[in-house]
């Protein structure tokens, strides 16, 4: 076996073992919110209920609406399943997209915070390897964490899908647009991180730029003559209620940029990583 | 060919220069101490030869291969002075972890290490000691059998019966070849173990030559103890800067003759005499101190 794929394969297997605890415990608790969210969804079958549900949400200031992700949505209809999950959905994608930050940032600063990487760097893997299998964890595990939550949530749709409406590419399409989502913000801590000198406040500033782009999202969609600032957000470029909804242009254009941003950040992740100090 | 070869090494921090202008050729084989106080450059010229900072400019050569090459790792072993494991690991899970890196392992020198280091490898890691925690760092660096070793201050936290046997370990790794590169504050044990050394103060190496040789240059070790004053004239004509020692006694080295010197001490009621080689530390406080500078 090629030595460098030994190195590759034992760093990633030891990676994979370092953080698949907390792995385990983020993805039990958003599932859990998940299945408790969802499993009021029959209380809201009633005609009455909905009908208050409706003129409550009529009765909030526009704003407001659309900071809890009810903006711009026609037809707001909690009786429909797949409507009822994606709204809620937005939710854990703020979860998940946290999770990513941390693990993107920590699974680089760590190493070096804690002064690991005088041991790795001088046992016989090339710096490019570690960036590379590091971030082949990183992408595991979004991957693992989207592919859970699309399972648990087609199992809790099933569950609850009374009258056998079809739901399932829905469901796909919005986790295809959430990974890329995740991936770019886990990849963007990543990549801060594998860049910066000290890297231990990575995980703090790029959390503070995802809530800034939240914000921007929010923003973009109470004031039209901001609208363009949408642009900027790449959570607010789709909404998980309009996700599942066939794929635009608009969302090809989208999840192409996203996946060309995440591409770029790799790069010079790796660029940066192998010709920075390693050690400080 | 040279087991380490720096040539016109520079490292700045900033505007500080850290490492400036280090040239430093050693011979495979040899048990090399790099000795200076602290900050003088001694890590981050460790550092920069292992490739974990870059060099502002010069070039560094490990076993005969431009260390950008990156070939290296697989021939060497380091111990950075801080040990700094995986806590949450268990001690065999850390040395197979690291040993996974390697091609070829040879799992009874893996056991016998861990019989030497007394290692108790069902431990985890949070666990040890800070000198346990060193001795796991210490199987680590051995494990590939390297041919060159790289210690960075790493018996400062051993017990004496863990130094011995770490240097007993070296000194016949080093009679079967490996080279090792030791910066140390305890120059005691750098007079006893190493061959050749490097005195480096404030990036600079001020200092690089054979242990035996400046321990002789710099002639005997003197102890005395009298009732009476010395005279200050011989001490004066020789230059001697002595040092009062708890016990009343008076130390200094000695180049000059010795039939002035016995002589000289004839004239007193000794209490005490001891003559010794002069001690490393003793040479090392004239360059600490920055009153000697050769290059």
């Amino acid at each position: 076996m090629n030595h460098n794929n030994k190195s590759y394969r034992n760093l990633y297997r030891f990676e994979v073992r370092q953080n698949y605890r907390s792995f385990i415990i983020w993805i039990l608790v958003i599932i859990g919110v998940m299945v408790l969210f969802m499993s009021t969804y029959p209380s809201f079958q009633s005609a009455d209920y909905m009908q208050l549900v409706n003129a409550k949400i009529d009765a909030l200031p526009k704003g407001f609406g659309v900071a809890f992700g009810l903006g711009g949505i026609t037809g707001i209809n909690f009786k429909d399943l797949y409507f009822f999950y994606s709204y809620m959905s937005q939710f854990y994608v703020i979860a998940i997209v946290i999770y990513a930050i941390s693990l993107g940032s920590n699974i680089i600063s760590k190493e070096n915070s804690e002064k690991h990487i005088d041991y790795l760097a001088t046992k016989p893997i090339r710096k490019g390897t570690i960036i590379i299998a590091k971030y082949s964890v990183l992408v595991t595990f979004i991957l693992a964490i989207t592919i859970g939550l699309l399972v648990a949530g087609c199992l809790t749709i099933l569950t609850l899908n009374t009258n056998n409406s079809p739901f399932f590419y829905q469901i796909i399409r919005l986790s295809v647009k959430s990974f890329l989502v995740y991936l770019f913000f886990g990849t963007l801590a990543f990549s801060i991180s594998a860049a910066s000198k000290k890297t231990s406040r990575s995980s703090l500033f790029v959390a503070g730029l995802f809530f800034i782009s939240y914000l921007t999202g929010i923003i973009s969609q109470i004031q039209p003559k901001f609208e363009s600032l949408k642009y900027l957000s790449p959570f607010f470029m789709f909404e998980t209620t309009k996700a599942g909804q066939g794929f635009s242009q608009q969302d090809y254009l989208y999840m192409l940029a996203l996946t060309l941003a995440s591409t770029v950040l790799v790069v010079i992740a790796y660029w940066r990583y192998t010709t920075k100090d390693l050690s400080l | 060919m040279k087991a380490i070869s720096i040539n016109r090494l520079c490292k700045n921090y900033g505007k500080l220069a850290a490492v400036d202008n280090i040239n430093l050729d050693i011979s495979y084989g040899d048990f090399f101490g790099f000795i200076g106080p602290n900050g003088a450059g001694k890590t981050t010229t460790i550092k920069t030869m292992l490739n974990l900072l870059n060099p502002y400019t010069g070039h560094i050569k490990i076993l005969g291969k431009d260390i950008k090459l990156n070939q290296f790792q697989k021939d060497i072993g380091y111990v950075p002075g801080e040990a700094s494991l995986y806590d949450n690991l268990r001690v065999k899970e850390q040395i197979n972890y690291f040993g996974r890196f390697f091609d070829k392992l040879d799992q009874d020198y893996v056991n016998e290490l861990k019989t030497i280091f007394l290692i108790d490898d069902r431990k985890k890691i949070s666990e040890l000691s800070l000198g346990n925690k060193k001795k796991v760092a210490i199987v680590c660096a051995l494990m590939n059998k390297p041919k060159l070793l790289i210690f960075d201050e790493v018996s400062n936290s051993l017990d004496p019966m863990m130094q011995k046997a770490l240097f007993g370990e070296l000194l016949r790794l080093n009679k079967l070849g490996t080279t090792i590169f030791f910066s140390s504050h305890n120059l005691e044990e750098v007079q006893t173990y190493c061959k050749n050394i490097a005195i480096i103060r404030e990036g600079k190496i001020i200092k690089k030559d054979n242990v035996k040789k400046i321990i002789d240059s710099n002639g005997i070790q003197i102890t005395i103890k009298t009732k009476q004053k010395l005279n200050p004239g011989f001490l004066q004509k020789h230059n001697i800067k002595h040092d009062e020692m708890g016990t009343g006694a008076i130390t200094f080295a000695y180049k000059g003759d010795v039939d002035e010197l016995i002589y000289y001490l004839s004239k007193y009621k000794l209490e005490y005499l001891r003559i010794t080689d002069v001690k490393l530390e003793n040479i090392f406080d004239e360059y600490y101190e920055g009153g000697s500078d050769e290059s």
